[in-house]
């Protein structure tokens, strides 16, 4: 999408004055998006982003400009804007990028095109993508007449990116997902209650062919249905069993955030000086995985063009690596493990994670049901959020059921956790035997990427349940 | 084409011609910068330049709509197309359209929307201005031991709208903020504190006040335990507040009335809160983050009581929802970006304040729980059925006027209920800085009774 003469004038230019490295990111992304309500399309939207981002890093520090103007001069312009940010003689180190860029190494070309991968990206007729948001929405209002309204929406989206830097990489990819998110509202008097669900892949529409929709729609359906009947959570301390797949968020939020090299290196992470350490339970083990084919938060190279890699986190409760990009591994020194990532040309890169999720254990569900006196099984996870800094942690229980004397009782609603990601980790004492994964969007620094979430089910002692209800 | 002054007259013609329906075209564009400084040094310095075109055609009641960031004919072209496409998938609705000419924009009171000074000021000062705010906090006291986040940003935003019943329009706004976030530390506990400062002009920024009061809280809530569980009386900082109403309010928007997902939908004119309690959007407001001349498809701006004197008074419309409620829009259509659709969203919203101090707040709760800072409004709040359970922080307080840190608790209630419960209304009225094109402010709240749960 850009010529090389002219991205090796712009890297050039952005090492001017005191930049030791420079690097471009060029994006062009076509996307669809339908949201469908009320039994009818509400909106249907369809565009194409395009710009690029110009960064440079001159020892601990960066700068970042970005513009949609991509004529030599506004290119040329942006990159004088990095430049200036570092005054001084130019780095030795990088004075030109003087030859070509380097086709040699296996990450110096363009990578194959994702038709040729067999992925279902265009041609597809809006009004196949519409008979499978009918199909969700006919599923969910058919299961319980509870159900009273049913929202879905569906988008695909192919990026194509262009990533060149000082060093000599030139990089061209293409990633294309798509994902189907319904969510369904049970109405019972003036109560309402939501439930959701959204498969999505690295994939194109080829995805739906193996996934049953109907029975997805209706699962979201029973969620609300369940739940609208549900009594308020009651509040305090007490044993979680957190069940498996999007259960993954509270490793993303009490730890995954704090794990990211951003935090780790201003500081501000409880896991800052812990490598090597012990910081969590013997039976928890963690990694993060960007190579995992066709899942949503894969990519063949991040977005600072270092291929993907799978990365140990936690072995044995011992924690073994953070999740770093460029300038925090820099900072550290360490090097990249490729989660340099951004929502778009409009954010700068930095550490995020990928498909992160704990590794499974022994135990059944059953099991850990019976072994617990009285608790909370978490049957569907919400979002949550951290502080990084201080560990703090919260999230929401989609659909909960209280447990008393080793059986499951009764459905509660509205409850949340609380808790915080020191803690947590050391208090995980049962871990099931089935690893499930899960899509979603986590937003941080450098915006909203797509990330997985997913584990096995467990057990956590002590945890603040949130709630309303009287014990 | 975008080399002609004229090009979006241009492309208007075209998309008329190709779509043979009606064709609205929103232009974006956004000037940004933004520092980051860190241990005494630039960390990151953050130039944008952005321009996105929206386009929304109506052909025989069915509506499409497209965006481009490429302003070339060959993307406009595209933008055309795809937005008839997407027509052809959408209902046949007689209630869709566009808003016709209105002499009455012309007579929208100029707005202080823009202080050019802002741009003006030099790089450095701006600088300066960061590195101020983070040595401030360091320096404040050896228990501040990181500064993990301070920041200087500013963003200018130009909106042209046209379309092809003659309904045009221009605006820009811009303004500058500060935001810091202090590390504080006593034993084991480290506390952090998260602060901003927003402002339309760049004289009122005040990074060594924002730095003070940020370290002071920072520090203020280090050797906090666990609370028990039980229900208290609770004040609602005004930050925590304007989170919980920015939270709540789509269930003010008539889109949502209409679809069945607002608990507010058939109770016009019904008491719904304290006969005290006014909550009012005013894209007007003198002064206000949001304000703006017109919305985002070209209805002029005018002030809107939702809740007056603790009935329920209006809700927010754009174009298509008032049409479908036989009502006049209110002037609420929001295009958060060029890659949405024409939604609907407050402006600058606000309750309105009333008398007390937080302190007479404090004092008239008699003993409680002041409530700092919640986590969560993403996911631990439900907008359709109002509840919400939030990770919280505070004090426990009592008539003796001893405050004590709390934290790893819980605050669970309902917005519904929250608002027949608050026994008081503050006057320190405070607006977030501007999300989009909505700012959100609302004073600190004392409120009967709220169920916190901790140990």
């Amino acid at each position: 999408m850009l010529d090389k003469g002219l991205v090796r004038d712009v890297l050039d230019q952005a090492l001017s004055k005191g930049g030791d490295f420079a690097e471009v990111f060029a994006e062009e992304t076509a996307r669809t998006m339908i949201q469908y309500s009320s039994n009818e399309v509400e909106k249907a939207l369809s565009g194409r982003e395009y710009g690029v981002g110009i960064r440079i890093l001159f020892g601990r520090q960066s700068a970042y400009a970005y513009t949609n103007d991509l004529s030599r001069e506004g290119l040329i312009r942006g990159a004088a804007v990095v430049a200036a940010a570092a005054p001084g003689p130019p780095a030795k180190a990088a004075l030109s990028m003087g030859g070509d860029f380097d086709r040699s190494s296996p990450h110096g070309m363009v990578l194959s095109r994702p038709e040729l991968r067999g992925l279902k990206v265009q041609g597809v007729a809006l009004q196949e993508k519409l008979a499978l948001i009918e199909i969700a929405n006919r599923e969910a209002r058919a299961h319980h007449t509870l159900i009273s309204q049913v929202q879905v929406s569906y988008l695909d989206e192919i990026q194509h990116v262009l990533i060149a830097n000082s060093d000599g990489l030139w990089v061209e990819d293409d990633r294309v997902r798509t994902r189907l998110h319904m969510a369904a509202v049970a109405s019972k008097g003036a109560e309402k209650q939501v439930g959701s669900a959204g498969p999505g892949a690295c994939q194109g529409f080829e995805l739906y062919s193996g996934l049953d929709i109907p029975g997805i729609a209706r699962e979201a359906a029973e969620t609300a249905v369940v739940m609208v009947q549900a009594d308020y959570a009651p509040g305090g301390k007490m044993a979680v069993i957190i069940d498996k797949g999007f259960g993954g968020v509270i490793f993303h939020e009490a730890c995954g955030h704090s794990l990211e090299g951003y935090a780790v290196s201003r500081k501000a992470s409880v896991f800052a000086e812990k490598l090597g350490q012990e910081v969590a339970s013997p039976l928890v083990n963690v990694v993060d995985d960007g190579t995992l084919e066709n899942t949503w938060g894969s990519t063949r190279v991040d977005d600072e063009g270092v291929p993907t890699e799978r990365t140990l986190l936690i072995e044995r409760g011992i924690l073994r690596s953070f999740m770093l990009d460029r300038l925090s591994g820099r900072i550290l020194g360490l090097r990249s493990t490729g989660n340099g990532r951004r929502q778009s040309y409009r954010f700068a890169p930095v550490s995020r994670m990928r498909n992160t999720f704990i590794l499974p254990g022994t135990s059944r569900l059953q099991e850990m049901i019976e072994a617990t006196p009285a608790g909370l099984y978490a049957k569907k996870m919400g979002g949550g959020s951290v502080n990084p800094a201080t560990g703090e942690f919260n999230f929401a229980v989609m659909e909960g059921y209280l447990i008393h004397e080793g059986k499951i009782e009764k459905p509660v609603r509205g409850a949340t956790l609380i808790g915080n990601g020191k803690e947590i980790l050391h208090n995980i004492d049962m871990v099931g035997d089935e690893l499930q994964l899960e899509p979603g969007m986590c937003g941080a620094a450098s915006g909203s990427v797509p990330t997985t979430v997913g584990q096995p089910v467990i057990r956590v002692q002590g945890l603040v349940v949130g709630g309303r209800g009287r014990n | 084409m975008v080399e002609k002054a004229d090009w979006m007259a241009e492309a208007l013609d075209l998309g008329r011609q190709r779509s043979q329906g009606e064709v609205e075209l929103y232009l974006l564009r956004e000037r940004s910068l933004h520092i980051k400084v860190f241990e005494g040094k630039v960390d990151s310095l953050d130039v944008a330049e952005y321009q996105g075109l929206g386009l929304r055609v109506i052909r025989e009641g069915r509506c499409g709509t497209s965006y481009t960031e490429r302003l070339e004919r060959e993307a406009i072209e595209e933008a055309i197309r795809g937005a008839i496409e997407n027509s052809t998938i959408s209902p046949a609705d007689p209630f869709q359209g566009l808003e016709g000419a209105d002499p009455s924009l012309g007579q929208i009171p100029p707005l202080e929307l823009l202080d050019e000074e802002i741009a003006q000021q030099g790089e450095q000062k701006k600088i300066d201005l960061a590195l101020a705010l983070e040595q401030t906090a360091r320096d404040f006291d050896p228990k501040i031991v990181n500064v993990p986040y301070a920041s200087y940003y500013e963003a200018f935003r130009e909106v042209r709208l046209m379309n092809s019943r003659g309904r045009e329009g221009a605006y820009a706004r811009g303004g500058a903020g500060l935001a810091i976030e202090t590390m504080a530390q006593a034993g084991d506990q480290v506390k952090s504190c998260y602060q901003s400062q927003y402002a339309l002009h760049f004289g009122d920024l005040d990074a060594k006040e924002l730095a003070r009061k940020t370290a002071e809280e920072g520090i203020r809530r280090l050797g906090a335990s666990e609370l028990d569980s039980a229900s208290y009386p609770v004040v609602l900082l005004n930050e925590v507040t304007r989170g919980l109403l920015a939270t709540f309010s789509s269930s003010f928007s008539a889109r949502n009335v209409q679809k069945g997902l607002s608990l507010l939908a058939g109770r016009m004119g019904e008491a719904v809160a304290r006969p005290e309690l006014t909550l009012r959007d005013d894209a007007l407001l003198p002064g206000g983050y949001a304000s703006r001349p017109f919305d985002d498809e070209g209805t002029p701006s005018r002030q809107l009581d939702l809740i007056r004197q603790g009935t329920l008074s209006g809700y927010l419309y754009n174009g298509y929802a008032a049409r479908k409620d036989g009502v006049v829009s209110t002037g609420h259509a929001a295009r958060g970006s060029v890659k949405s659709a024409v939604e609907i969203a407050p402006s600058n919203l606000y309750l309105v304040p009333g008398e007390k101090s937080l302190e007479e707040l404090l004092s008239a709760a008699g003993s409680g729980v002041l409530i700092v800072d919640v986590e969560g409004l993403h996911s631990g709040a439900n907008p359709i059925s109002g509840d919400f359970s939030l990770g919280a922080q505070g004090y426990r307080f009592d008539a003796g006027g001893t405050k004590r840190p709390v934290h790893n608790f819980t605050v669970a209630g309902n917005f519904y209920q929250l608002l027949k419960e608050i026994v008081e209304i503050g006057r320190d009225l405070e607006f977030s800085p501007p999300m989009g094109g909505t700012a959100v402010g609302c004073p600190s709240l004392l409120v009967s009774r709220m169920a916190l749960s901790g140990k």
